[in-house]
């Protein structure tokens, strides 16, 4: 058959399609931010010692990487000076609705959890420690009411890190996204990453007293990838054919050596090398939370740039 | 209260884009982005060919997928059945653009999301689209799909093949393809055959 | 002011203090409009955009489309002094209210920035492109001087008028005859229409004329030779052909590319190119040898059947099989699919015939068999056009009587009749009567004189919206003898490519910004449109006829230019038909008369044959030593490795002129070079690669696509016409596709009717480097 298309098909200009990296990076970057607010809830209410520090500085990074993500979002708008539209209406039918909601709660907790967490640093005092010490003492009010703030936070970090899976899952058009796995895949992929960030900021001890359970996310999220997989190949022909772009296809090398391999597999046979008392030369051991967090955003990436490729 | 909707006859359509200039200067559509796009598709074997035309725009689907996914409600659906967009209420976030099956919305350059509205602005004076006006072959037939003598209710009662694009996605359009040979018969959009094509802009 | 002032005074407010106030007044209010402005601004980039149709009242103007020359009835609107959109005129009997890609495209065609602006002088080499502004006046002036001293070293005749386009009237016809100059042309007639218009009058006694006189509402069978409907995207022949395929007329399709007419098509005869006169003498045979021929037209209405079907006795169906390339089964059951349905059964006369050379002879093969399907004035077949009933506007008689065509030109001199003399004795410079037996000025055949200066020397050339490189085969030939000329005066809209050869640049106001010479159809229902500007001409650009008004005065040709506004010269034109301006614009912008499209209409013989009779054997033809009746004489074919280079239309372009329209380019930036698909793979050309295509002579046009199909015939290529611009004022244009002209090194001339055959060139192609 041959084909000429006059206008602009997106068949024949992939270009044009809509989502970019913008929306990856922010769709991260949510994940991320979600992870870290369950994962560091979780342990402070479990009280569980030598996590402070690394618990301290996730909290108070989470503010600024939430910002980046929205600012990606941001950019990604045509139209950024209607961005307050988001917030004068509620539409019960629209992902991206409730997601603005939700990220809204959520960036109220999060900058509520770091500034309770600001009372804990210790700087040289000098004049511009002033608003600091404001910040302490309003950190000190809030901190009274720290485990409620603490459940919100898991809550909403739930409800955040599932709703980066569920926006695309809730557009039938694009039928890789077409999967009820994707929302827990991104909840706890998020989960995965965020453990790897607070891991970067942990001693070789705490760190290690958290394998097990990172070695249980990173499962469950190689389980939920092979039922994503499943739901597409076993679905009907568009699902099929959207498998195919991950299985042989352009994103299948993102996904399997990105994800699984660099991502997951990697990351986590050192970290149980580590448990186990094998010799493991430091440099693996240090690189290991950020092949974990690469691969979560090499997910994001293949997921959209594929999802938006594929044609019901 | 009407439910429009547009039929097109293929065997008519002698693409010749009248249409797709013809919406442009109505809806003042920028160069480089299109409400309309047209699709040649040639089969066979020289010289044993069969051609044909096929003219797209919004399909203003009963089930418009793209309507609940808008985060500000600035798409959606009026009593006729005509999926607009209100370009103040846009944030340009295209969800719309994503969540449409059949790649029908853009983004205009001013920053909201633009796409075929049958012409409302016409249609509220009792005027046809634009597109239908013009159309040098009469492939174009629209009205009240639930009044029998609209133009188009006759359209699709006298044809002897009626089709809509990819009636698996449950969208159900309002836009119904006529005497179409092609339609629903092969894999059209598969890009590996795609030969030739033309975009505006550079 | 006045007022306030005077309401100041007599409350006696100090006069002073009152000034004080109102220039903080002033600067107040126009602090708030700066304000004011940057609000309004603000708020539009919030996006809630006023559509054009609110911006203002809407004005309404008449109009017929200049984009093409098929002239369509129009409606233009126009708000705030802008032209936003274009619809067809209801009452239009070619548009009927609808309107073509092309069409449509109008605004965009008048505001291309690109468009020339102001009068310019050259002041570099010709073909430089180098110019300086200059005021009407002056460059009026220099065209005057110019003309005089041609005229006084080597009389009127020698400067030649080019033009092409609805507006030719002025520069083509009123001031070359008033001037003197018989060298006047339109591209529409020898590059174009010529065979058909003069096998017409040959056979019928009458020209085709501007519409194609076809009875698309009752027809039941129609082919359709080399005629890509569809694809040159006339707006009422693309209405007709639906719709008289959704009635169920049965379509043939005679072509060596599945064009998409083809597609519509009930047969596609994929014909090799050159032997389409076979084909029709074959379909003769089928129709005579089994009786499907209307006897009693053929009795009553035509002379010569008896030659006629002893001469095709022997062109069987087989016969043609083997030169067609056809199966004779195709050929003999398309031949009774037209004998089925005569007298609702015909050939459409086509339009661009000028193919090999031969088609003077080819298109009376056409004729004939529609001859023998009786449908010349009959329901169904092809009606009897008439010309609206229109004087010319009163005046003394030109200096030379006119012939330079048009496709809706009426027939020109008689065959008998003595060519026209110019003021200084002479005959018009193409070689009529001696290189080619008759018909319009041959506009390819002025080249010559103006190198050689035989018969005489060609020394001025007016070019009026002709896309001069693009149209006349050979561009190199045509800069040759651009360069011996001693003046070249281009009048156009847009800066083609031939701008730069020019002296003189008269920038011309568009079709939407001037009024023009009325535009009278010969049809079905004869009709008469009008032109009026619907806004300003665009900067210092202006109409046509004003130019033409402007140097007639100035060389002394005030008797052909009585009137002094050209409202005044329509409404006196517009008189003889009981109408007016004002009475047209009342009545929707068109005077529609009564026609007389069939034979019972007339009381004598429609058929203006010296016997009244269709010439089925020509005796004309046979005196000046040419077959009677059409043989089939075989051309070259091309070489091994070569393909023919056909040529066509794209629907939302026409000729070179719109390449650059931004709402077009869009659609269609670039031609393609089409390869079949069987014979690209030899060539180790892909869809989509860069090709550089080269002719006989060495010339090579490209890189352009190469579009690999299924659509075409391998021994033939196909590109649309009119790309491969050179000339960096058209910013978009520019270096897009490649130029079929440019490749044509030569042509073969008609020798009966002057038309340039241009299906003559074989090319090479090879992957870009």
């Amino acid at each position: 058959m041959e084909i000429g298309i006059t206008g602009v098909d997106p068949t024949t200009f992939p270009e044009m399609a809509a989502w970019h990296w913008h929306i990856a990076l922010y769709l991260f970057l949510g994940g991320l931010v979600a992870g870290i607010m369950i994962i560091s809830a979780v342990l402070r209410l479990r009280r569980s010692p030598g996590f402070d520090r690394g618990l301290r500085i996730a909290e108070i990074s989470a503010v600024p990487l939430a910002c980046v993500g929205l600012f990606a979002l941001f950019l990604d708008l045509g139209n950024g000076w209607n961005a307050w539209r988001f917030f004068a209406t509620f539409q019960v039918t629209s992902a991206m609705s409730w997601g603005s909601w939700i990220l809204l709660f959520a960036m109220i907790v999060l900058v509520v959890r770091a500034t309770i967490h600001t009372q804990d640093l210790t700087f040289r005092s000098g004049w511009w420690t002033r608003p600091l010490d404001l910040l302490s003492r309003i950190g000190r009010i809030l901190g009274r009411k720290s485990r409620a703030i603490d459940y919100s936070a898991i809550v909403l970090g739930i409800a955040l890190g599932a709703y980066t899976g569920i926006l695309l899952s809730t557009i039938p058009a694009r039928p890789l996204w077409d999967s009820m796995a994707l929302a827990p895949l991104f909840l706890v992929s998020g989960l995965t990453v965020g453990g790897a960030f607070i891991c970067l900021f942990l001693e070789r001890e705490p760190h290690l007293r958290l394998v097990p359970l990172i070695v249980t996310l990173c499962a469950v999220e190689l389980a939920l990838i092979a039922g994503f997989m499943a739901t597409l190949l076993m679905g009907p022909a568009p699902l099929q054919a959207a498998g195919e772009l991950l299985l042989g296809g352009r994103y299948a090398l993102g996904l399997w050596g990105g994800v699984v391999v660099l991502g997951l597999l990697v990351p986590v046979s050192i970290e149980i090398a580590e448990v186990a008392r094998r010799k493991v030369p430091p440099l693996l051991s240090s690189i290991a939370p950020y092949l974990k967090m690469s691969g979560g955003l090499v997910l994001r990436f293949v997921i959209v740039y594929a999802g938006v490729a594929s044609v019901l | 209260m009407a439910r429009y909707g547009m039929a097109i006859d293929v065997a008519r359509c002698q693409g010749c884009q009248a249409c797709l200039v013809a919406c442009k200067t109505e809806n003042e559509v920028p160069l480089g982005k299109f409400r309309l796009r047209m699709r040649e598709e040639v089969v066979g074997t020289f010289p044993d060919l069969y051609g044909e035309f096929r003219m797209e725009q919004c399909f203003h689907c009963e089930n418009a997928p793209c309507v609940p996914v808008c985060p500000t409600g600035a798409t959606f659906q009026t009593d006729d059945g005509l999926v607009l967009t209100n370009p103040s209420r846009c944030t340009g976030c295209k969800a719309c653009v994503v969540a449409c099956p059949y790649d029908m919305r853009h983004v205009n350059p001013g920053g909201w999301v633009d796409k075929c509205t049958f012409c409302d602005h016409r249609i509220a004076e009792g005027r046809q689209p634009a597109c239908v006006v013009t159309c040098p072959t009469g492939s174009r037939f629209f009205g009240d799909l639930d009044n029998p003598s609209s133009d188009v209710s006759i359209a699709i009662a006298s044809a002897t093949q009626v089709d809509v694009l990819k009636p698996h996605t449950g969208a159900k359009p309002k836009l119904f393809y006529l005497e179409s040979k092609l339609i629903n018969q092969a894999d059209h959009d598969d890009p590996a055959t795609v030969l030739s094509e033309f975009a505006g802009g550079k | 002011m006045n007022d306030m002032q005077r309401s100041s005074v007599n409350s006696g407010m100090n006069r002073r203090l009152f000034l004080k106030m109102s220039a903080f007044g002033v600067a107040a209010v126009a602090l708030v409009g700066a304000v004011g402005q940057k609000a309004v601004q603000g708020l539009s980039r919030l996006g809630i955009p006023v559509p054009w149709y609110r911006q203002g009242p809407i004005e309404t103007t008449f109009n017929y489309c200049n984009i093409c020359p098929w002239r369509c009835g129009i409606i233009v609107k126009t708000v705030n002094g802008k032209v936003r959109k274009i619809e067809g005129n209801p009452l239009d009997p070619k548009s009927r209210g609808m309107l073509c890609a092309r069409g449509q495209a109008g605004p965009s065609f008048i505001y291309d920035p690109d468009r020339l602006s102001q009068p310019m002088i050259r002041v570099g080499e010709r073909g430089a492109g180098e110019f300086r502004s200059a005021t009407w006046e002056e460059a009026l002036d220099v065209v005057a001087d110019g003309m005089k001293a041609i005229a006084e070293t080597h009389g009127q005749e020698s400067i030649a008028f080019f033009g092409h386009t609805s507006g030719d009237f002025w520069f083509t016809d009123h001031l070359p005859q008033a001037w003197g100059s018989p060298n006047a042309s339109k591209a529409s007639s020898s590059l174009c229409t010529s065979p058909r218009e003069e096998a017409s009058i040959l056979t019928m006694g009458t020209n085709v004329g501007g519409h194609e006189p076809v009875d698309w509402d009752y027809i039941e069978c129609l082919v359709l030779i080399g005629t890509h409907i569809g694809e040159d995207a006339r707006n009422t022949m693309m209405q007709d052909l639906a719709n008289a395929k959704a009635r169920g007329a049965k379509v043939i399709v005679v072509d060596p590319r599945f064009s998409t007419a083809a597609t519509k098509a009930d047969w596609w005869l994929a014909i090799k190119p050159g032997t389409d006169t076979a084909l029709l003498l074959a379909w003769m045979n089928v129709l005579i040898a089994e009786d499907r021929y209307d006897v009693d037209f053929v009795a009553e209405w035509t002379e010569g059947f008896e030659e006629l079907a002893t001469h095709v006795a022997e062109f069987t169906p087989e016969w043609a099989a083997k030169i067609t390339d056809l199966p004779a089964d195709s050929i003999r059951n398309t031949g009774r699919m037209l004998g089925t349905a005569f007298p609702a059964s015909a050939i459409v006369p086509g339009r661009h015939t000028t193919w090999y050379g031969n088609d003077t002879q080819r298109m009376r093969a056409v004729y004939i068999i529609n001859s023998l399907l009786g449908a010349y004035g009959r329901k169904g077949g092809i009606y009897l056009g008439k010309k609206p009933l229109l004087d010319p506007y009163p005046q003394r008689p030109y200096t030379v009587q006119g012939s330079s065509g048009g496709c809706a030109a009426e027939p020109g001199e008689e065959e008998s009749a003595e060519l026209p003399l110019g003021p200084t004795g002479k005959v018009r410079a193409d070689g009529v009567r001696e290189k080619f037996l008759r018909g319009p000025t041959a506009m390819q055949e002025l080249i010559e004189p103006m190198i050689t200066g035989d018969p005489y020397p060609i020394k001025g050339l007016f070019l009026y919206g002709l896309n001069l490189l693009h149209t006349i085969p050979n561009p190199e030939r045509t800069k040759e003898a651009l360069r011996n000329l001693d003046l070249v005066v281009g009048i156009d809209v847009l800066p083609q490519d031939h701008i730069a050869w020019c002296d003189v640049v008269l920038p011309e106001a568009s079709y939407l910004e001037r009024y023009d010479e009325l535009w009278a159809c010969k049809h079905k229902t004869p009709y008469i449109a009008m032109r009026e500007p619907a806004v300003e001409p665009f900067a210092d650009t202006k109409p046509a006829w004003w130019m033409a008004r402007e140097l007639g005065l100035r060389l002394g040709l005030d008797p052909y230019f009585k009137w002094e506004t050209i409202e005044e010269y329509l409404d006196r034109r517009l008189l003889t038909a009981g109408s007016s301006l004002e009475k047209m614009r009342a009545a929707g912008g068109i005077v529609v008369q009564k026609g007389a499209p069939y034979l019972e209409d007339h009381s004598s013989s429609p058929f203006m044959t010296p016997s009244g009779k269709i010439q089925l054997y020509s005796a004309p033809l046979a005196d000046a030593g040419f077959d009677a009746i059409p043989v089939y004489e075989p051309i070259a074919e091309p070489p091994p490795g070569s393909f023919r280079l056909l040529y066509g239309r794209h629907p939302v372009h026409t000729f070179a002129m719109t390449q650059n329209t931004p709402a077009l380019s869009e659609l269609y930036p670039e031609n393609e070079v089409w390869i079949s698909a069987s014979a690209a793979p030899s060539l180790g050309v892909r869809d989509g690669d860069r090709v550089v295509v080269r002719n006989e002579a060495g010339v090579t046009e490209g890189p352009v696509r190469a579009k690999v199909t299924q659509r075409i015939r391998q021994d033939a290529v196909y590109m649309v016409h009119g790309f491969g611009h050179k000339t960096k004022e058209l910013t978009r244009a520019v270096g897009r596709g490649a130029s079929d002209a440019a490749l044509m090194s030569d042509y073969a001339l008609d020798p009966i009717c002057g038309g340039a055959g241009m299906r003559v060139t074989f090319v090479t192609i090879e992957r870009e480097a």
